[in-house]
């Protein structure tokens, strides 16, 4: 049930100058706009998603449907949640400390194979400004770009240096 | 710099707009013939004034008398109940616009929408002429992208651009926003680059690397206790 389908509702009437309402409405969307209970306004049947699916994977499904919001049912097809277009843009919204986190760990450490002290990580309002020095100056870009594809960053402040110039080279660590 | 897909790729430009003195009954027809749920209120040179959207008609909606003659309850604020008697769009629309640049990144666009509690952002150029719209989900849209584009952008842009790896050494697949890439490496550093890199790629599901390597240099890394994954 949908803003949509109330809006159809309210279209449906005539207007005070008397003229027939409705004219532009498909024969689905006038049974849509004639009825007065739920059942008879409801977009049925439901699409629906499970729990541990990917944003990406709700999102596909949210398109391919034309939905606004998905209700998310366990394997016994019961009723666990909604997930709304609003709470896909989440992935958008992802706290400070938990970007830092992400570069921190999986990108400099385990990507990258860093030292995690030689690199601090500033992250605010998504913004993110790594700094300190890494072995080889093939790393700094790969880095870098790494960062700004992390879920959440808005952008990045580069402030890594580097010991050896191997620019043109390999990459290598 | 940014790396993820900008507002100005994601947005809506061909954006129709009202202006203030447009009536009620024709904002209707206009948001159910264009498939839209908002529509902005612009001056004469273009400028965003405002915005009217689903829930500012359906409001004046819920202050009509019901078909036998009851009298809805009048909502609480004084402020919504002007909106419910307004009959044009200067009397309707939400103020102030919030607006955004066609240059920002989705996620700076996501964030204005959730600091400001709106559904869409109009999209302004720098003389403040509207050039776009973009909705919740058009930001969305960064995770729809077409599997030849994703394909593009990992061999083009992160495997050959980032690891100046050609397709003799590494071969990507995408299918529904699934990347497979398969080849051989010198380094199991370097495989494991690409696949994080691939894995940032806006509109990707998940990545499956089976890319092999003739020298493993991340052994070391992995069996030390506490490591992630």
């Amino acid at each position: 049930m949908s803003e949509a389908d109330l809006l159809r509702k309210q279209q449906s009437q005539p207007d005070p100058g008397g003229h027939p309402a409705g004219a532009h409405l498909s024969p689905a969307e006038r049974d849509k706009a004639r009825a007065w209970t739920a059942e008879g306004l409801m977009t049925s049947p439901a699409v629906t998603a499970r729990p541990q699916w990917s944003v990406v994977e709700a999102a596909r499904t949210m398109a391919r449907h034309h939905v606004k919001r998905l209700p998310v049912v366990d394997g016994a097809d019961r009723l666990v949640g909604i997930i709304s277009r609003a709470d896909l843009l989440h992935v958008f919204l992802r706290r400070d400390v938990t970007i830092r986190e992400e570069i921190t760990v999986d990108v400099l450490t385990r990507t990258l194979g860093l030292d995690p002290a030689s690199v601090t990580v500033h992250v605010e309002d998504g913004r993110v400004t790594p700094t300190g020095t890494v072995p080889h100056s093939s790393l700094v870009p790969l880095a870098v770009r790494l960062c700004e594809s992390v879920d959440g960053v808005v952008d990045v402040t580069n402030r890594l240096g580097s010991r050896v110039d191997d620019a043109g080279g390999v990459p290598r660590r | 710099m940014t790396r993820h897909s900008t507002v100005g790729e994601v947005m809506t430009r061909d954006v129709v707009t009202v202006r203030p003195d447009t009536p009620f009954k024709e904002i209707t027809s206009v948001l159910s013939a264009r498939g839209i749920s908002a529509v902005p209120v612009a001056d004469a040179r273009g400028a965003p004034m405002g915005l009217v959207s689903e829930a500012d008609l359906l409001r004046r909606q819920t202050e009509q008398p019901d078909e036998y003659g009851g009298q809805p309850a009048p909502p609480g604020w004084p402020h919504e109940r002007s909106k419910a008697r307004a009959e044009n769009a200067a009397g309707l629309m939400t103020t102030p616009v919030v607006t955004a640049r066609p240059d920002w990144p989705v996620t700076q666009a996501a964030r204005t929408m959730d600091h400001h509690r709106v559904r869409r952002l109009l999209v302004v150029d720098e003389t403040d002429r509207i050039v776009g719209i973009v909705s919740r989900s058009d930001l969305l849209r960064v995770f729809l992208r077409p599997d030849e584009e994703i394909r593009e952008e990992i061999r083009d842009d992160v495997l050959k651009g980032m690891l100046r790896l050609g397709g003799m050494e590494v071969q990507v697949q995408v299918h529904d926003g699934v990347v497979t890439l398969r080849g051989e490496v010198e380094r199991h550093s370097t495989a494991r680059i690409a696949e994080r890199l691939a894995k940032g790629v806006d509109g990707v599901v998940t990545v499956r690397p089976m890319i092999d390597y003739a020298v493993d240099d991340v052994a070391a890394q992995d069996v030390r206790p506490g490591s992630p994954r």
